[in-house]
Order: C-alpha cells, then sequence, then structure tokens
C-alpha cells in the first residue's frame, strides 16, 4: 500500500484566453481601449499576453502551458488598460482551484468582476495562543486571565508593488464594551515568510468591574473577538511623519472568537489569512472574457504501480489487429484524440516503442482509407501522436530553422500584399510581389537546407509512414511526398509560419499587416509543397491572384529542392546522422543575475542580461543580438538548484554551479523558475562530474547561510534533488506520471469502455458489433471492430488494471484524511480548497 | 449591396475547397490540395435581392484552432462540412459547432450541415437519416451535396444567405423596394 511520501501531486494548467467583450468604455473620449490581459496564481503573474490596441472588444488568442510548482488557492485573470501610465486594471475573473474542474477543458464567458484591494489576499500565519491564570492576592476577588497571543511567522504573504515590509496587527475586541486593545509587530523587511515570534498580552477582565462583579461573568470576558491583520508598511513617511495615520497594504487578517478557544489548553496553528469583507461593492457592467482552462493534478505513485497498466499500453504495437490495442482504444473512447495521443506519445517514446506503433497505426489507417488523396488528412490517433511528437521535439529545430526569417519579417514590416483588392494606396503590385517572393523563397531556402538536423525521431516516424503507405499505393510516385508533406509543412511549418507566437517563435503577436504577410507566405509555401505532391501541374481554379507566385514557385529548382528535403527527413537515418547535429538553442530569455564575482574587485551587483541556453553551452549577453559575456560548456554546470529566499532576499532565484563559483539567477516568477530548473537540469543531466551535494543558500558575508562554513570552496551541506532517470539528453520524460494521466482517462471514460464490453459481449460472431452514432443521442463514436475475441481480452485487461490503481487511490485519499492535521502547515485553518479531493 | 461573411468549415479533405471553387469558378478541383486560408468574393442573387458574399475557406488540420477563432468571431454563417465518406469528419462536428456557439455566446448562429461527396454512394458510411438527425439536435439547415457532380452547391450557399437574412433582417433602405425584396 501506498505510504504518504510514496505520491507526489504534479499539477498543471493549460489556458486559452480567447477575446473580451463589452468592456466599460473611457468615461471622457468613449473610444477604444489598449488592453491586456494577464495569468495570477495567487498574487503572482505568470503570464501576460500581447496588447491590444483600442478595441472595446479585444481579441487576444493566445495560450499558456506550464506546470505550477507551489500550492496555490487561486487562479485569476486580468485585463489591464495599457493606455495609462500606472497599471490599471479594468476587471478580473478570479476562480478557486477547487472549482476549476467545472471548466475543465471548456470554453466559457466568465464575467469580469471590479478588482478589490482587500480581497488580493494569500498566505498565512502561524500562531499560539494561551491563557495563563492570574491569582489575585484580594481573597473575595474571581481569579481572571491573561491571554498570550504569540505571532511566530507568515509565509507566502502577498507582494505588493514589487515589495513586502509586513508587520502585524493583534486586536482583541470586546463586544459589550466595544473597547479594543490594539498591538503591532515590528515591520520585517522585504520578506514574504517574516519570522516575528512576538508575544502580547491580554488582560481579560477589565478593568474597573471590582466594583460591580456581579455584573460582569467569566463569560463575559470571553464574549470579545481576537483578530491578527497583517499589513504590508509601505512608506516610512506614513508611518513616521503622518503618526500612523496610514496602517500601509492591507495583506489579510484572521478572526478567532475567543469564546471557540479552549482555556485549559496552548492553541497552536496556522491560520490561512482571508480578505476584509468590504461593504462597497459596485454592480457595474465590465464586460467578459471568454477563456478555456484545463487544469489538471496527477496523482502519481511509485514506479511499480503502473507496471500493469505500462506493459499493456506498451505491449499495444505487437498486438494485431491494432484496432484491439489498448492505445487504439485509448483514442476512440476519448472526446478529443490529442488527450490520448499526449500520453501515449510520450510513453511509447520513451520505452522506445513510438515509431512501431506509428507504424502498426499508420498500415491500419493506409488500409482503411479508400482515397489515397485524402490519407492522413483527419484528426486520427495516429495523425495526432505525430502532430504531438513534432510539438513536443520539434520546437528547437523549428526554431534554429526559420527564426531568423520569421524575425526579419515581423522587423522590416515590407509590405507584401499581392491581391488587388486589399492593396493600400500607394502600394506597388509587382514590388509586393517581389518582397513576397523574396521572403518565400528564403524560408524554402532554410528549411530545405534543414534535413540533416532534423530530429531524428521525426525523421524514423516520417520513414514509418512513408513506407506504410508506398507499400499500399506503389503505383502513386508522388504518396511518398504527399504523406510526408501533410505532417512537416502542413502540421508543422505551415502553422508555425502562420501564428509564429504558438510555437514559441515571437515572443508577442503580431500587428495586421505583418499577420496578413506570414498568411500569405504559408500559403505560398504550402502551395509549392501541393506542386511537389501533385501528379500534374494546374493553377487557376482557386484564388487567381496567388497564380503568378504559383507558376514562379513551380520551377523545377525548388520543386527538386522540396523533394530532396522531404526524401531526407523521411530516409531510414543510420547513426551517422545522429552526430551532425548542431547546436540547438532549448530556451531563452531575459533574467537577473548577480556578478559571478570574475573579476576579482567587481561589484556583486544584480544586472538584467539575455540567456540563451543550446544543448552545448549557457550563455548571456548584454541584449538579446549581442556578443556573449560569458560561456558556460554544458559539461562545467555541475548542478542546478533553486536559492533559499533569505540568501539575497529575492524570491525565484536559482544557482548554476560551477567548478569554481555559483551563478545565481532569478527569473519572473515561479513557473518560469521551474521551466529553467527543468531544462538545465535535462542538459546536464549526463555529466559525469555532477555534485552529489550543494550548499541550498549564498556565501553571504563571508560564510554560507546554510550550513555557516567560511570556506568557499567547502562542501555542499544538502544533497542535490534528486531528478528522474533520464536516458536521453534532450527530453526528459515522467514515465509514471504519463501512465498516471492514461489511466485517468480510461477511468473518466469507463462507461463507454463498459458499453463496448456489453456489445462484444451480446455478438456471438466476429465483427458482430457496430454501434452507430445516429445523430440524434450523445455522441458515441462508432468501434470499428476487426477482431472481437483480442478485443474482448484487452477491455478486460484495461478494466482490470484500472480498478485496481483505482483502489490505490481510493486508499491514499482516506489514509490522507486520516493523517491531516488540522492546522499544521500544510493544511490551515481556514483553507477552503481541500488538497486531498481528488475525485 | 449587402455582404455576407460566410466561413466554410469541417475536417481536412472532406472537400470544402471544391465547393468553394465549384460555387464560385463553376469548376471542380479534382485535386485535394491542402488549404491554408483562402478567400473569395462572388455576387448572387437571393430572393431577388443582389448579395456579396465573401467566402473563407479555411483549413481543415487542427493546428489552425487560434485561427479559427477569428474566422469564427468574424464570420456571419457558417458551413459544417463532413464527407458522407468518412464517419471522423462527421463526428468532428460536434466540437466545431461547440466552438462556434462559445465564441459567439448564443444557441442561435446561421449554419448548415453540408454532407459532401454524395456521389459516393458506393463509399457512403455516413446514412442521409445520421446526417438529418445531426441537423435537428443542431436546430440548423442540412443537405447533401456533391463538389463534382455539382449537387445542391448553390443552394448551400443561398440557404444560409437566408438564415443570415431571417436572423438579421437587413433595415429596410430608405428607397422601399419591398416587391422584388420580400425577406424570409
Amino acid at each position: 500500500m501506498a505510504e504518504l511520501g510514496d505520491v507526489r501531486i504534479e499539477e498543471s494548467l493549460k489556458v486559452k484566453i480567447g477575446e473580451a467583450k463589452n468592456l466599460p468604455s473611457h468615461t471622457v473620449s468613449n473610444s477604444g481601449r489598449s488592453t491586456f490581459c494577464s495569468i495570477k496564481i495567487d498574487s503572482e503573474t505568470i503570464y501576460k499576453t500581447s496588447v491590444v490596441e483600442k478595441s472595446l472588444n479585444p481579441f487576444y488568442g493566445e495560450e499558456f502551458q506550464g506546470e505550477i510548482p507551489k500550492k496555490f488557492r487561486f487562479l485569476s485573470f486580468m485585463v489591464h488598460d495599457n493606455g495609462s501610465k500606472t497599471d490599471k486594471i479594468i476587471g478580473k475573473v478570479t476562480l478557486k482551484k477547487d472549482e476549476l474542474y467545472r471548466y475543465h477543458n471548456k470554453e466559457h464567458w466568465f464575467p469580469l468582476t471590479p478588482i478589490d484591494v482587500d480581497a488580493q489576499v494569500q498566505g498565512k500565519v502561524h500562531l499560539e495562543i494561551r491563557f495563563d491564570e492570574i491569582l489575585n492576592t484580594e481573597p473575595e476577588s474571581f481569579s481572571s486571565h491573561r491571554m498570550a497571543v504569540r505571532i511566530l511567522e507568515c509565509s507566502d504573504l502577498t507582494v505588493i508593488n514589487g515589495s513586502c515590509n509586513p508587520y502585524a496587527v493583534v486586536m482583541v475586541t470586546h463586544t459589550k464594551s466595544k473597547h479594543k486593545d490594539v498591538k503591532r509587530t515590528n515591520v520585517k523587511k522585504k520578506t514574504i515568510c517574516p519570522n516575528f515570534d512576538e508575544t502580547f498580552f491580554f488582560d481579560l477582565e477589565n478593568k474597573g468591574q471590582n466594583h460591580d462583579r456581579n455584573l460582569y461573568t467569566f463569560d463575559d470576558a470571553f464574549n470579545g473577538e481576537l483578530s491578527i491583520s497583517v499589513w504590508h508598511d509601505d512608506s516610512k513617511v506614513s508611518r513616521e511623519v503622518l503618526g500612523n495615520m496610514f496602517p500601509g497594504a492591507f495583506l489579510g487578517e484572521v478572526k478567532i472568537p475567543l469564546r471557540d478557544l479552549d482555556i485549559q489548553s496552548v492553541h497552536k496553528a496556522w491560520y490561512c489569512l482571508q480578505a476584509r469583507e468590504n461593504s462597497k461593492q459596485s454592480r457595474l457592467d465590465l464586460g467578459s472574457l471568454r477563456l478555456k482552462i484545463s487544469y489538471t493534478a496527477d496523482y502519481v505513485f511509485l514506479s511499480h504501480y503502473y507496471n500493469d497498466l505500462r506493459c499493456l499500453i506498451l505491449r499495444s504495437c505487437d498486438v494485431r489487429p491494432i484496432s484491439a490495442s489498448a492505445a487504439y482504444l485509448l483514442g476512440e473512447i476519448v472526446d478529443n484524440r490529442a488527450e490520448a495521443a499526449q500520453p501515449l506519445l510520450k510513453l511509447t517514446y520513451h520505452h522506445g516503442k513510438l515509431v512501431l506503433l506509428v507504424k502498426a497505426l499508420a498500415s491500419w489507417e493506409v488500409s482503411k482509407t479508400v482515397d489515397p488523396n485524402t490519407l492522413f488528412r483527419g484528426n486520427s490517433l495516429v495523425t495526432k501522436i505525430i502532430d504531438e511528437l513534432m510539438k513536443f521535439i520539434g520546437l528547437p529545430y523549428l526554431h534554429s530553422t526559420i527564426k531568423i526569417n520569421i524575425d526579419d519579417i515581423c522587423s522590416e514590416q515590407k509590405p507584401c500584399e499581392i491581391d488587388p483588392s486589399r492593396l493600400k494606396d500607394g502600394e506597388n503590385l509587382s514590388e509586393n510581389m517581389e518582397n513576397l517572393k523574396s521572403y518565400v523563397l528564403k524560408i524554402i531556402d532554410s528549411i530545405t537546407a534543414s534535413g540533416l538536423v532534423c530530429p531524428t525521431a521525426m525523421r524514423e516516424v516520417f520513414h514509418a509512414i512513408k513506407e506504410s503507405a508506398v507499400s499500399q499505393y506503389s503505383g502513386m510516385p508522388t504518396i511518398r511526398y504527399l504523406v510526408v508533406s501533410s505532417f512537416i509543412f502542413l502540421r508543422f511549418f505551415a502553422p508555425a509560419i502562420l501564428g509564429p507566437k504558438l510555437f514559441e517563435l515571437r515572443p508577442d503577436t503580431q500587428d495586421s499587416t505583418v499577420n496578413r504577410t506570414l498568411t500569405l507566405i504559408s500559403k505560398s509555401i504550402q502551395g509549392l509543397v501541393n506542386i511537389v505532391s501533385a501528379k500534374n501541374i494546374s493553377f487557376g481554379l482557386k484564388e487567381e491572384y496567388m497564380v503568378p507566385l504559383f507558376e514562379s514557385l513551380s520551377d523545377p529548382i525548388h520543386v527538386d529542392k522540396v523533394k530532396m528535403f522531404l526524401d531526407i527527413i523521411s530516409s531510414s537515418c543510420g547513426a551517422h546522422l545522429r552526430n551532425i547535429e548542431a547546436p540547438i538553442i532549448l530556451k531563452e530569455g531575459t533574467l537577473i543575475k548577480r556578478a559571478q564575482g570574475r573579476k576579482k574587485f567587481g561589484l556583486k551587483n544584480f544586472k538584467k542580461r539575455y540567456f540563451c541556453l543550446s544543448n552545448q553551452h549557457l550563455s548571456y549577453s548584454k541584449s538579446k543580438n549581442e556578443k556573449p559575456l560569458c560561456v558556460i560548456p554544458i559539461e562545467d554546470i555541475l548542478a542546478v538548484e533553486s536559492l533559499q529566499e533569505e540568501s539575497f532576499k529575492m524570491n525565484y532565484m536559482f544557482q548554476v554551479v560551477q567548478p569554481q563559483r555559483a551563478l545565481y539567477v532569478q527569473a519572473h516568477n515561479c513557473v518560469e523558475e521551474k521551466e529553467w530548473l527543468d531544462i538545465l537540469t535535462k542538459v546536464c543531466n549526463t555529466n559525469k562530474n555532477r555534485l552529489r551535494t550543494y550548499h541550498p543558500a549564498a556565501m553571504v558575508n563571508g560564510h554560507w547561510l546554510c550550513c555557516k562554513s567560511v570556506d568557499i570552496m567547502a562542501v555542499g551541506c544538502t544533497p542535490v534533488s534528486g531528478g528522474l532517470p533520464v536516458t536521453e539528453i534532450k527530453v526528459n520524460i515522467d514515465s509514471d506520471r504519463e501512465v498516471e494521466k492514461i489511466h485517468s482517462l480510461f477511468l473518466t471514460n469507463m462507461d463507454k469502455l463498459d458499453a463496448y464490453q456489453d456489445c462484444m459481449r451480446n455478438a456471438t460472431d466476429a465483427c458482430g458489433c457496430q454501434e452507430v452514432y445516429s445523430g440524434d443521442t450523445e455522441p458515441h463514436p462508432m468501434l470499428v471492430i476487426d477482431d472481437t475475441k483480442i478485443c474482448f481480452e484487452t477491455v478486460t485487461e484495461i478494466q482490470k488494471c484500472v480498478i485496481s490503481l483505482e483502489q490505490e487511490h481510493k486508499r491514499y485519499v482516506k489514509l490522507v484524511q486520516r493523517q491531516t492535521v488540522i492546522g499544521s502547515i500544510d493544511a490551515p485553518i481556514g483553507e477552503d480548497c481541500n488538497s486531498t479531493s481528488r475525485l | 449591396m449587402r455582404e455576407y461573411k460566410i466561413v466554410v468549415l469541417g475536417s481536412g479533405g472532406v472537400g470544402k475547397s471544391a465547393l468553394t471553387v465549384q460555387f464560385v469558378q463553376g469548376i471542380f478541383v479534382e485535386k485535394y490540395d491542402p488549404t491554408i486560408e483562402d478567400s473569395y468574393r462572388k455576387q448572387v442573387e437571393v430572393n431577388g435581392c443582389q448579395c456579396m458574399l465573401e467566402i473563407l475557406d479555411t483549413a481543415g488540420t487542427e493546428q489552425f484552432t487560434a485561427m479559427r477563432d477569428l474566422y469564427m468571431k468574424n464570420g456571419q454563417g457558417f458551413l459544417l462540412v463532413y464527407s458522407i465518406t468518412a464517419q471522423s469528419t462527421f463526428n468532428d462536428l460536434q466540437d466545431l459547432r461547440e466552438q462556434i456557439l462559445r465564441v459567439k455566446d448564443t444557441e442561435d448562429v446561421p449554419m448548415i450541415l453540408v454532407g459532401n461527396k454524395c456521389d459516393l454512394e458506393d463509399e457512403r458510411v455516413v446514412g442521409k437519416d445520421q446526417g438529418a438527425n445531426l441537423a435537428r439536435n443542431f436546430n440548423c439547415g442540412f443537405l447533401e451535396t456533391s463538389a463534382k457532380a455539382k449537387v445542391n452547391v448553390g443552394e448551400i450557399f443561398c440557404d444560409l444567405v437566408r438564415l443570415i437574412n431571417q436572423k438579421n433582417p437587413e433595415k429596410v433602405p430608405k428607397r422601399k423596394k419591398k416587391s422584388n425584396c420580400a425577406l424570409l
């Protein structure tokens, strides 16, 4: 049975920000607004869209995808007005984590609500409350109580305008007398996890009541309320000059009725900070925002729990007919085949079964397709798996191939419109045609020259699908180009050129002119590819204005180049091709780094630098296209770990440990920090000289903050984080997590599996099952069954694996519920989402 | 002249371009060249009114979903095309329609369900009754077409124009020409 520590929770978030509508207009000018939208987890911004100019119905059309490395309570979306100098938020959508499942993977319009400063609360506070009995010396008096409130610490407080200088106010309010006792802690500077450890005493018997003791019973004293509020001390001026007139920014509060406390025992617990109630809620209509949110939390057990299901899935590529395999059935029962394709791809790729699976699925699809012209055009499991493969391992290749071309197009802004009806004033058709043609030819040159650096896995898969198509349609010489181009061009290069932001080729979206240029280029390139894979060339049926361009592209020089490229990327590649892969850029972006101390007398200051990680080195420069200031070879990276916040009082910091020194780098948010940590860990995972221990904090003022050692070269005091077993440098796959994903897909679609099973049980002879989607009920896709017996066996096995895994999950949930201590740091009092609820 | 923005949607290889080109140029395109995004303009007479149709022929592959959102936002009427010879192209339409309704934020969007390739009766896997049922479920029009044999091609476009007119009747122009402009 799984222990608590045997289970890890992996959370990921995918969001499509569609558009906003009916935003309020400026009261003065009544014009449109320039807006952008941001995503926040709790108070931390993790994504921003590009600015959409002057519209009250802005179309953003952007996607965010990432792993969430920390516990969070709220997911929010802010629509910002970019027109004003200060950041003004028009409205927001805030969703609690435990209600996200309701919107999972479906598009919704959410009403925008006003920003309420007092509701931007996160974090928790650790308190200890005890009661001391004070015996009065006067014989006739009752004993009175003194309450000791100890404010130990807070964690994860909200950061306001980039800083957080917290202090806490402790207040006891007596209901009857309305009397308030107010005390406050000292201010802690620059920390979201202040350690106060201050104790305050409150006498619970009112003074002056001795005269008429009978009026105050013991209960009266306990009729009050203890409240602890946390504030950000935002300016020294307000505190010292204005004499505490402004308390600073509110960070949250906890209210505890004294009645709820047991005077006999010491009460020590973590409390979630709560929002302050605000009476002046405006009822303004602020418009709405269209979002598609997919949030998943995978509860991943230790590897051996997944062995049965993993074997069953991996065996799929040997099952014949393939339509009776577990992988195929998974593709049939899910609502969206991409959902099934993702974990199947990663799992089979990781275990070296991808090519076999693709081969089997492709041959089956070829055998079922009547017209070779429509081969691999639809959304089948195999096309989805190849899509996911290209997205998963093809991005560095895409970037190294055409990023430079796309950057030029976006910065040069040359007019390329060749549709006479869309020409702008003063534009010249033939000049535009030359501009467009030169862009198109440059991109074609880049792509066709990239054949040898196309990732091996992609080449192997293209080879497999080409073989299966050619063997069926040997009489059709163009079929090889048709099938390979339907992936590498139609599903990879063409969409990437059309939407460079979605493929991370550009950091922001383009204006409408550049977009139109990119569309024309994408059309031209697909047009050339269509010529390559056509039996006979004919133009003039589709858009007229494209014809002259297609005619010039149909020159054998270009056609042959494309053919050669398609042949190279679908050749059965030998080992000799593997080693010539050029440096490939894996990740780049701006970060803040601390001076490494390479110069003896240099200042240890922090500077913004442009970082670039390839599969050979990590380097940084002053800005994007400048010469690197420092190049660290991958072999010199001995460890990559995050850095304790206390080191420099800065969060999202991580360290790149090298033989002589460590490089300390700060990311913008936790998601970005995790991305860099993950990719850096991956590239240096095979380094032989990797460290076993490291220092979780930095060396400050002559000693390591973590272990207090004064020797700069002291051996690390903490073991490095384990990392997962890695067989490939470039991609790190968590096999157990993928099987867990497959498990939950099977589980949510169990009803369909059961229906298939019943259907097969009833069908005595093979091929008897034809459940046809009649159109008027819920769509139950028709299951094609080639072999009832094998299929029946597979379904039975799937059910067995899934049920036994699910029992393990249920046991785990019970265990968590039993072992959760309310008031502990992981389960603070007042937490509204129960992280253990899984189903 | 009133303009109509029509968007042709559906999976890859169902014949969206063939239908569009057959309608606009009167020619059947034999080749199955994948489309990225083509646009055409054609003037037609519907119920005695001259209409300018702006037709957007879209990509069938799903990589272009972000663009699809934009087409849906800008389009006034939609042709949802499947091939009667491929079940999966029929099943894919459920999601497409749902996405249109979400983007438009209304249940009432002019659209027509189109079962193309009805000349390939021998290869039929989606029955006509299935199409009709789905159309009833979608609460939209339905026709089986053949771009090759030129069956119902003009009809789907004209029917769609009528649906758009029904939903958004044109404000009657100042010079009244009611007699030859009877809107349905």
